[in-house]
């Protein structure tokens, strides 16, 4: 089953390649009418700037900024294969040669200092810092917080589906007593008036 | 004049494009053990574009280090711990290299062993042993010295399918470097260009100091036209080698 992002980013390779583009002109490829089925888009299109996946040429207009297809896993493992190959990077050096945007490439190398893995070097008079590289565990690490964070929203979203369910059923059961309350008050005879 | 911010690029130079050309010929030979040479002086960014290519393609990336000199097994278990063997990698040369074979085989993968021209000779052969055994392409990268020490040994010289040469950059290099580094704010003259390519003599991090420097001047100065003298002034505030 094709994901609503991918569906996106299919309709910008093939259709809006090479071209300036607006949110417009994906909705109509899409055939997303009115503003409410328009708002995925927005969130989606929003994801993929940050990524660095389109890129902004001027407010409200964008370009589909890669050729081939490009996943998050993609890109995290392009870093890392660049980290450990160069041992001392600056965010400069993983957005220019793994095509990732500043924000993804920061919020990478600080997921490596908490784990041990990078210490960040600044570097004076407001220069950019360096990371380097201080244990090497070969296998990219995952990332735990994000991990444990999605286990816990799934396991919130499983508690709430049983409470839904029990009061689907419950309403199920109140709904048939009542017709049953019904059929007995239709059932009972008229009083006398005497 | 908004200031300008310089943004990280990685701009495709000749040379990079004679790499990516090379290694899509190798990869033509897939489930064959070819060789590839990489050669060039330093500053011309080979090890730069080779480290890239391994990202992008999910190669190995292995810098030769000088201390291996007296022994293979250090450069071999090194090589056991990239391809992803598990725990510690063995401790004889046989054993290490046939870990190293049984673990490509299934899932071969392209080799990238930078500076090998700083170890002996004889460790080419480990190099010719294991591409063909393990039918994997295996790329040497390394400066001028390289070229000569394969072709000393014939049946290395003899694998090699593909040598590229990276060339000195050249002055559009930096005409294309300069644009896409200010995001089109600052487009040099052929003229001004030649200045920056003749202050650089090839080397690709000079060209980054001194259009670094330009672009420091730009901003201070609240103009992009550039001229001779602006980029006399930039070259000259570098260091040079």
């Amino acid at each position: 089953m094709t994901t609503f992002a991918q569906r996106v980013r299919d309709t910008m390779r093939e259709n809006l390649s090479g071209r300036e583009f607006t949110h417009q002109d994906v909705a109509a490829h899409l055939d997303l009418v009115s503003d409410e089925e328009k708002q995925p888009l927005y969130a989606v299109m929003r994801d993929f700037k940050k990524r660095g996946e389109i890129i902004c040429v001027r407010k409200g207009v964008f370009k589909y900024a890669h050729g081939i297809e490009i996943r998050p896993a993609q890109v995290q493992r392009r870093m890392w294969s660049l980290l450990r190959s160069m041992r001392t990077v600056t965010v400069d050096d993983l957005v220019a040669l793994a095509q990732a945007s500043e924000h993804y490439v920061r919020e990478f190398l600080q997921l490596l200092v908490r784990q041990g893995i990078v210490r960040h070097i600044a570097a004076p008079n407001n220069k950019p810092g360096k990371w380097q590289m201080i244990a090497d565990p070969i296998k990219m690490p995952r990332n735990k917080d994000k991990a444990a964070k999605l286990q816990a929203l799934r396991d919130a979203k499983k508690r709430a589906m049983v409470e839904i369910n029990q009061a689907a059923q419950s309403m199920v059961g109140a709904t048939a007593a009542l017709a049953r309350l019904k059929t007995a008050l239709d059932n009972m005879p008229e009083e006398d008036d005497e | 004049m908004q200031e300008i911010k310089p943004k990280p690029v990685f701009i495709t130079t000749t040379n990079v494009r004679n790499f990516q050309v090379a290694m899509s010929a190798i990869g033509l030979s897939a489930g064959e053990g070819r060789l590839m040479a990489v050669s060039g002086r330093a500053g011309r960014g080979k090890t730069r574009t080779s480290q890239k290519w391994a990202a992008d393609n999910n190669a190995i990336y292995l810098r030769m280090q000088t201390v291996w000199r007296t022994s293979e097994l250090y450069f071999l278990q090194a090589l056991c711990r990239e391809v992803g063997v598990e725990g510690n990698p063995p401790g004889r040369k046989a054993t290490a290299f046939a870990t190293i074979v049984e673990t490509l085989l299934p899932y071969p993968r392209a080799i990238i062993l930078d500076e090998i021209e700083k170890l002996p000779g004889y460790f080419l052969d480990v190099v010719r042993d294991l591409a063909d055994l393990a039918a994997t392409p295996i790329i040497l990268v390394g400066e001028d010295e390289l070229p000569p020490m394969m072709r000393r040994n014939r049946r290395v010289w003899s694998r090699t399918y593909q040598h590229v040469t990276f060339e000195p950059i050249e002055a559009k290099d930096v005409i294309i470097y300069c644009l896409e580094t200010t995001g089109g704010a600052i487009r040099l003259s052929a003229q001004v260009a030649a200045i920056f390519h003749a202050a650089a003599e090839g080397d690709f991090r000079i060209v980054r100091r001194d259009i670094l420097n330009l672009i420091q001047m730009c901003n201070a100065r609240g103009k992009t036209d550039v001229d001779d003298k602006m980029a006399r002034i930039a070259t000259s505030q570098a260091m040079r080698k």
